[in-house]
């Protein structure tokens, strides 16, 4: 009982917005460790990643960004659906690449190199991601090299079976 | 019947408010900025040596956090470090700033050594007669300008008992230099009119006589005023030091969507630019510093009041332009005012030591812009000299001298934002 009460915050003093925060923090942490790309980190890198990342929400409909846009961040599905779209100047038509879901990520490229963007990416519904920022990752790759390692080896596995993927589909045409 | 829209139903409407909610904000919050501003410059200063050096110590505890040392451990140690340089910094500062008595001696000696130079200049003799062609030339100008200084500096009577009474507590030598420069300033006449001593046509306040008395009191409350105040220099400091990008990630919240990418990348290129133009920078004040602590050692100043000058002139060296100017101008001014010198380099005494002074600064000088800017700042500033003279006047106009220390930064950064934003707002297809 004594236990318990040292741990309720006093009503006055109670730092109520030090309780809400760290809440607010864990939450952010539960939600994170789910993503695929950060699967292999502990709680304190899980922690340290969070600290690089930018929360977004986009309404149905928003573009996220649009083919040949300079890139800089990857962005991680939270809640909602994107559609990744390519636009046929010959054919005048868009056609639609992928749609993705909680969970997926997009715009990977963004994080290895300053090249324009190849397609576009477009909320299907309001949409929340978590964006990491090339720039970022490279002071992490610096500063935690061994956190970045991990992130970087699973974004490598996501890459390849992409790659496979594409191959397989130009195969079949 | 009126009807309402409902703005969830209705984006136009919704974006307008957005609009104008968002545009009155930013003009709030800019007045406010603005206000603050020109309300608390007296804070100008420290807090933006505080964010400064917060700044410049990132790579630093980068190195550290990298080496394996906790982020609590690097913030306490460079915090550490900041402290211990700042108390030193005082406490050598304190350790040269003279007592009462010894600042109405040196106020007399001063007097006295800027008169025997100025004499000695004008070719005047004993009566202030027979000036060379240069007191021709500037003597109308210059003369009245003199016995201005020389009222200023006058020791009024009661504070020349006082002087006097202590200099006859110390060692015999220092009490008859006292008594010779009490002699002489009470014998001093006016260069406007010759037949006239100067003590004859001062007439001193009465109250500034008690001010002086009484001076321990206020002086103290000043001091403490002062302190209080770059008290928030270590608090930026340690504050900017510890945010690990919070403020930043605060900033990007409130960015629109459409201008999300865009902004990060402009933060990360200006972050880069004024990263190292800021270190660049420090490291070229510093290799200033050092030349010219040497360079006026060899002429004969002291070791310890020449790195306090060099680092004058090396901080004010950061002012393209005028920085050369104070520096020189300050380091003239000991040169005036010293009795006595025993260079390194032969040919220096004190009748040319102002000349030797003046060349000091020009040879750092040529060694700066051959040496130490192509290699330390590189391309780092790259504004038009107009740029750089009107800004110094326009800082210097609206925040007196810590305008003039930052304009220059200040122009960079504004350059390097203006510069990444319009490239970016281009490459992002949202003008054309």
């Amino acid at each position: 009982m004594n236990r318990s009460a040292k741990k309720t915050p006093s009503p006055l003093w109670g730092n109520v917005f030090q309780s809400l925060m760290k809440h607010k923090d864990q939450t952010r942490i539960d939600l994170i460790s789910e993503i695929p790309i950060f699967q292999d980190l502990s709680r304190r890198e899980l922690r340290t990643v969070s600290e690089i990342l930018y929360d977004r929400t986009y309404e149905a409909g928003e573009d996220i960004f649009l083919a040949d846009q300079p890139g800089a961040a990857m962005f991680i599905i939270t809640s909602g659906k994107v559609t990744i779209l390519l636009d046929s100047e010959a054919e005048h038509q868009t056609t639609t690449l992928a749609e993705l879901g909680e969970g997926d990520f997009f715009g990977e490229i963004a994080l290895l190199d300053n090249s324009p963007r190849s397609a576009t990416a477009r909320a299907i519904t309001k949409t929340t991601m978590l964006a990491i920022f090339r720039a970022d990752l490279d002071k992490l790759i610096l500063n935690e090299p061994y956190i970045a390692a991990r992130i970087m080896r699973q974004l490598a596995i996501v890459i390849g079976m992409r790659l496979k993927e594409t191959n397989k589909q130009v195969a079949r045409l | 019947m009126i009807m309402m829209t409902n703005p969830k139903n209705d984006p136009s409407v919704r974006t307008t408010r957005s609009r104008v909610f968002y545009t009155l904000a930013a003009i709030a919050g800019i007045s406010v900025t603005i206000y603050l501003l020109f309300a608390l410059s007296t804070l100008i200063l420290p807090v933006l040596l505080g964010i400064v050096a917060a700044y410049i110590c990132q790579p630093l505890l980068s190195l550290m956090y990298r080496n394996g040392m906790s982020r609590g451990t690097s913030n306490l140690i460079l915090f550490g470090g900041f402290l211990l340089i700042i108390f030193m910094l005082v406490r050598y500062v304190l350790s040269l700033v003279p007592g009462e008595f010894e600042q109405l001696q040196l106020r007399v000696s001063i007097q006295q050594n800027i008169n025997e130079r100025y004499q000695s200049y004008m070719g005047l003799d004993e009566n202030l007669h027979n000036g060379n062609m240069i007191h021709d030339f500037v003597g109308p100008e210059v003369d009245p300008m003199m016995d201005t200084f020389n009222q200023w500096l006058y020791v009024s009577e009661p504070n020349q008992e006082k002087l006097l009474e202590w200099a006859a507590l110390q060692d015999p030598e220092t009490e008859t230099r006292v008594r010779n420069l009490v002699r002489r300033m009470t014998s001093l006449r006016l260069y406007t009119d010759p037949g006239i001593l100067l003590s004859d046509r001062i007439s001193f306040i009465e109250d500034e006589e008690e001010a002086t008395v009484d001076d321990d009191g206020s002086m103290l409350l000043s001091m403490l005023n002062i302190l209080s105040l770059w008290l928030i220099m270590p608090v930026m400091f340690l504050f900017f030091l510890v945010d690990n990008g919070q403020l930043r990630r605060g900033f990007v919240a409130i960015v629109p969507n459409t201008y999300f990418e865009m902004v990060l990348t402009v933060m990360e290129n200006v972050d880069r630019a004024i990263g190292n133009y800021l270190r660049g920078t420090l490291i070229e004040t510093l290799l200033m510093t050092i030349t010219l602590w040497i360079l006026l050692a060899l002429i004969g100043f002291e070791l310890g009041i020449s790195f306090v000058l060099a680092l004058i002139s090396g901080i004010a060296n950061a002012i393209p332009i005028f920085g050369m100017f104070i520096g020189i101008g300050i380091c003239a001014i000991y040169a005036l005012i010293l009795d006595d010198v025993s260079a390194v380099i032969p040919l220096v005494t004190l009748e040319n030591l102002i000349l030797w002074t003046v060349a000091v600064h020009l040879v750092a000088q040529g060694i700066d812009n051959a040496v130490f800017k192509p290699f330390v700042l590189g391309k780092a500033v790259s504004l038009h000299p107009i740029v750089v003279f009107l800004g110094a006047i326009v800082g210097s106009i609206l925040f007196g001298f810590v305008g003039l220390l930052f304009a220059i930064p200040a122009i960079v950064i504004l350059k390097e934002i203006v510069g990444t934003f319009y490239r970016q707002l281009k490459a992002y297809f949202l003008i054309y």
